[in-house]
């Protein structure tokens, strides 16, 4: 029983053991065939991986054996002896040998015999110092001798072996030596013309300087400093401007910096200090320069030392003025000769033709009108010589007023007619009867014109005949075309003679002047009035045949009778009786001639013998007119009229007549800007004088202002002033009268400031007057004041002397204008 | 303990003491595996030494002996099942060298889960060779009895003297010397 329970037990555990094995076994069993899967796959991806690596290594090596054969550079190898182990494409073809040549070659046999020993020390030291890469530069000699650069990298490798080689990347760089070598060469050259240039601007005594855009020095040239007294960087990091500068051009200097500022260059004059404080004036050429980026970074300036030629320009300037006095104290004595010999000639034509009123017989008048004839003519030959210097000057004055060319023309004949010497010499005259009878232009150019040629003509005819001759060429409504013409049968002149006549003191040839003497003026005084009448005056003449002078004038048709038609009998009574005049005028003779006239027209009249007498005369009595000389005696006209102006009487506005022998505008101008209403040129005829009474004594009562308005008068701005005061003439008088008190001393304070430089204090006087004037209506001070403002910098105390001279004489001459306002706007007032 | 202890350790007791021994050291013993061992598994040690220690009750002989004896057995075993090992060098120095550096390298590879004593040896200037035994299950008498089985196999002749380094037994050194 134990037994059988014993190996049944036995039995069991076999059994359950072998169980238990096969469980395992079959778990090893799956494991193995796992693992052995996973062998087989890592077998697989392993062997694909070298399949791939192999590729890969192969397409690399391929790859880069193709970027070394078609590399650019250079690319070789050599072992540690410098024996050639490998090169690629390029160096083969750079070096021009075959493959076969160069290896195994040394490098030493491709090196210029020149370089050898700088090339085999550096190779000897790259080898031997195990430096790991290296660039050096090196000549190589190709097979066909010629020379070129490389540069190149090397590396020192050694390998697993422990053997040492170089590997080399070199590239030709014989274009870069090239430009290398043509830069340095440029650049020594550059050096070589700065030098140059630096030598000849230190030398050519141009101080030059560069300042930043605020002005501080940056930099000082020897020349600069030596212009002005410093040394070396004595003046760098100071402001230009503060240290240099003389304060009155500062404003000037900063126009300059803001042009600087916007890349503009300039030139300009400005004083300068020196070390020493004393000034020297230099022009100064002013540019900006540039940054890498084109803005202005500062500028440059030129200075060159101008005080010698600014000194230069001041004795000029006072050469000038002297020359300008000198011509003035010409212009004063042909003035005063003017004057002197006029004033008689005056009387005796003034006297011939109170003689002609006279009871005469025949005989007498012809005398008479012979006397008057010859007198003018005198008066015209007198002339000649201020017309020349009247033309020169160009202020002759060319008129335009109404007259019959007719009469004209035969007045002359009939003067001429008369000097006809016993039948020798005949005058005959022709004007188209077709000529309109009133024609404008300047009747007295055109008689002194023909007088001129036709005593020319006579000058120069023995015998035969003197024509003139007045044609019509043509006209329409407006214009004519007149042709003057006067021929003789004299001497004659030749063709080149005829091109030289009309120039001044020429005459046709010098036997002419020992033969008939003359100025020679005559026919050039003729061709200048012919010019300045618009036409021209021209000569055709054959040696022996006689001359013919012809010029043709365009003259206006007038509408206006002539002067000479209105019938003014010299007998008629003018004015009333009531009216009085007052006559000043230091010449007996004129004198005479005058109150004859007055005294013939009933006029009644006072005599003052200078200013002084006129003005008390006009103190104590009440005058409508006053006839006034302008040189005389103890006061002249000027300033006796400006003494009426300025009176606080009542009468202080009564018209003045200037009377002047002076045909000089100039002088007539003086006379309306002193005050005077008009004037009446010496000699007068009593035509004349009788018309100037009747306008101002008939239309004396006109003036009275009727309007309900007070009307500024026409000389002032009126528009504006009715504007500022409207009816408000109180004010205005207020104002006027304001401007009385004040400008005097204004004028004494912008003539101080120039005569102590003091620009700064100028420019606010004038800023602080200048609306005075607009407001009294003389604007035309305001824009003269406007127009010098800006120019005020530049100039010269000299020239602001001279322009203050003619605006003091301008403000000055506005003030009676004024005056009469103001005693206008009082009147109007008081009524 | 791999399998192949228990298996072996059974036939050596079945075929010295008959089978009705085994079944009673089974029977005896208190195995997490009821006794039932498969040359390819993996046990735990404390079995073999419940078998040991009821074998040694039973037939009232030492369990030291019997664990040599058991040595000297499973050298027979091993000889019959892996003669590469044996058959690779020819003198018992070189083989018992070999079984650190060589066997047990090989028998981890195949069952990587097993626990093997450690051999260190060396050779001694005398010529003999010295191994010391260092195992937490404290078999030396195994190891001893496959010492000497080794030795034999190579006919050749040594004086084993065994030497406690540790007291419990864990570590012994072995001096083997060639007469």
């Amino acid at each position: 029983m134990d037994e059988i329970a014993i190996i049944k037990r036995q039995l069991q555990r076999e059994k359950l053991a072998r169980k238990q094995a096969e469980s395992i076994l079959e778990t090893k069993a799956l494991e193995l065939y796992k693992a052995n899967e996973l062998l087989r796959e890592l077998n697989q991806n392993l062997e694909s991986e070298i399949a791939i690596r192999t590729k890969s290594l192969m397409e690399s090596e391929e790859k880069y054996r193709t970027v070394i054969e078609q590399a650019k550079d250079i690319i070789y190898r050599i072992d540690d002896e410098g024996y050639f182990l490998f090169i690629n494409k390029i160096g083969i073809e750079k070096f021009g040998y075959t493959e076969e040549e160069i290896i195994g070659k040394r490098y030493i046999e491709f090196i210029p015999e020149d370089d050898l020993e700088k090339e085999f020390s550096y190779y000897t030291e790259v080898r031997d110092s195990e430096v790991l890469t290296d660039y050096h530069e090196f000549r190589i000699v190709a097979k066909n001798g010629n020379i070129f650069w490389v540069g190149q990298n090397v590396n020192r490798i050694v390998d697993s072996s422990g053997i040492i080689y170089f590997t080399a990347v070199a590239r030709d760089i014989t274009q870069r030596k090239a430009t290398e070598r043509a830069l340095a060469k440029a650049k020594i050259e550059l050096q070589k013309s700065e030098i140059k240039y630096k030598g000849i601007l230190e030398n050519m005594e141009l101080g030059i300087i560069e300042v930043d855009t605020i002005g501080n020095i940056l930099r000082v040239y020897d020349a600069f400093n030596k212009m002005l007294g410093y040394e070396g960087d004595e003046l760098v990091g100071k402001n230009a401007n503060e240290t240099l500068l003389v304060e009155s051009f500062e404003e000037k200097l900063s126009e300059e910096d803001e042009k600087r500022i916007k890349g503009q260059t300039g030139v300009y004059e400005v004083k300068i200090k020196k070390k020493d404080g004393s000034e020297i004036w230099v022009i100064i050429s002013g540019a900006p320069f540039y940054d890498d980026k084109g803005n202005v970074i500062g500028s440059i300036g030129v200075h060159y030392d101008i005080t010698d030629r600014k000194e230069l320009e001041t004795q000029l300037e006072i050469s000038r003025r002297k020359a300008v006095k000198a011509q003035q104290a010409e212009k004063a004595f042909l003035a005063n000769m003017s004057h002197e010999i006029r004033t008689p000639l005056n009387a005796i034509i003034g006297m011939s033709h109170l003689l002609m009123d006279t009871r005469l017989d025949e005989e007498q008048s012809d005398f008479i009108d012979t006397l008057s004839n010859s007198a003018s003519m005198l008066k015209t030959l007198i002339s000649d010589i201020l017309d020349i210097s009247k033309i020169d000057a160009g202020s002759l004055e060319v008129q335009n007023r109404p007259f019959n060319l007719r009469l004209l023309g035969e007045k002359l004949f009939k003067t001429f007619k008369k000097q006809e010497r016993e039948g020798k010499v005949e005058f005959k005259y022709f004007c188209d009867p077709n000529i309109h009878s009133s024609l404008s232009s300047d009747p007295q150019l055109i008689n002194q014109v023909l007088i001129n040629l036709l005593g020319n003509a006579q000058k120069f005819t023995d015998s035969g005949r003197i024509e003139l001759i007045i044609d019509l060429i043509s006209e329409n409504n407006k214009t004519a075309k007149i042709r003057f013409q006067v021929k003789d049968t004299g001497i004659g002149i030749s063709q080149i003679e005829a091109n030289q006549i009309f120039q001044e003191f020429k005459q046709a040839n010098n036997t002419i002047r020992t033969k008939f003497g003359g100025s020679g003026l005559g026919l050039s005084i003729s061709y200048q009035l012919v010019k300045l009448l618009g036409g021209k005056l021209s000569v055709s003449s054959a040696e022996g045949e006689g001359s013919n002078f012809i010029f043709e004038l365009d003259m206006k048709i007038s509408e206006e009778l002539p002067r000479e038609e209105k019938k003014i009998s010299l007998l008629n009574k003018i004015g009333t009786n009531e009216n009085t005049i007052l006559v000043v005028e230091d010449n007996a003779l004129n004198i005479k001639y005058i109150t004859s006239l007055l005294k013939k027209w009933e006029i009644k009249h006072h005599i003052a013998y200078n200013g002084k007498e006129a003005y008390d005369l006009f103190l104590k009595n009440e005058y409508d007119l006053i006839f006034m000389d302008l040189q005389m005696p103890v006061m002249g006209g000027f300033e006796a009229t400006q003494l009426i102006r300025e009176s606080k009487n009542t009468n202080a506005r009564v018209p003045i007549i200037a009377l002047t022998a002076s045909t000089f505008l100039s002088k007539k101008r003086l006379a309306l800007k002193a005050g005077m209403t008009n004037f009446l040129s010496k000699p007068f005829t009593p035509d004349q004088l009788h018309e100037m009474i009747d306008k101002y004594l008939n239309n004396s009562q006109i003036e009275i202002i009727s309007d309900e308005d007070f009307v500024f008068s026409d000389k002032l701005d009126r528009v504006y002033l009715k504007r500022a005061y409207g009816n408000d003439s109180e004010y205005a008088l207020d104002m006027f009268e304001t401007y009385l008190d004040i400008i005097d001393e204004d004028l004494l304070l912008i003539q101080d400031s120039i005569k102590t430089n003091d620009i700064s204090a100028l420019k606010k006087q004038l800023h602080r007057i200048k609306p005075t004037f607009t407001m009294v209506g003389i604007g035309e001070i305001t824009k003269n004041i406007e127009s010098v403002e800006p120019e005020l910098d530049g100039m010269t105390t000299a020239k602001l002397e001279d322009w203050f001279e003619e605006f003091d004489k301008l403000t000055k001459s506005k003030t009676p204008l004024i005056i009469d306002e103001i005693n206008r706007i009082n009147t109007w007032l008081k009524n | 303990m791999k399998g192949i202890v228990f298996t072996e350790f059974l036939e050596m007791v079945e075929m010295k003491f008959g089978y009705e021994m085994v079944d009673k050291i089974i029977e005896e013993s208190e195995l997490p595996s009821n006794g039932i061992y498969t040359s390819i598994g993996t046990y735990h040690h404390s079995e073999i030494v419940q078998l040991l220690g009821n074998l040694s009750t039973n037939s009232k002989t030492d369990a030291q002996v019997l664990l040599k004896a058991f040595g000297e057995y499973l050298f027979d075993t091993f000889l019959k099942a892996y003669p590469q090992f044996f058959s690779a060098v020819d003198n018992p120095f070189d083989f018992l060298i070999s079984i650190d550096s060589h066997i047990h390298v090989e028998v981890l590879k195949l069952y990587p889960d097993a626990t093997l004593p450690k051999f260190d040896t060396q050779r001694l200037e005398d010529g003999s060779l010295e191994m010391i035994y260092q195992s937490e299950r404290k078999m030396a008498a195994l190891a001893e009895g496959l010492i000497e089985k080794s030795i034999a196999h190579y006919n050749s002749t040594h004086i084993i003297t065994k030497e406690l380094i540790n007291e419990d037994g864990s570590i012994v050194k072995f001096t083997i010397k060639q007469t």
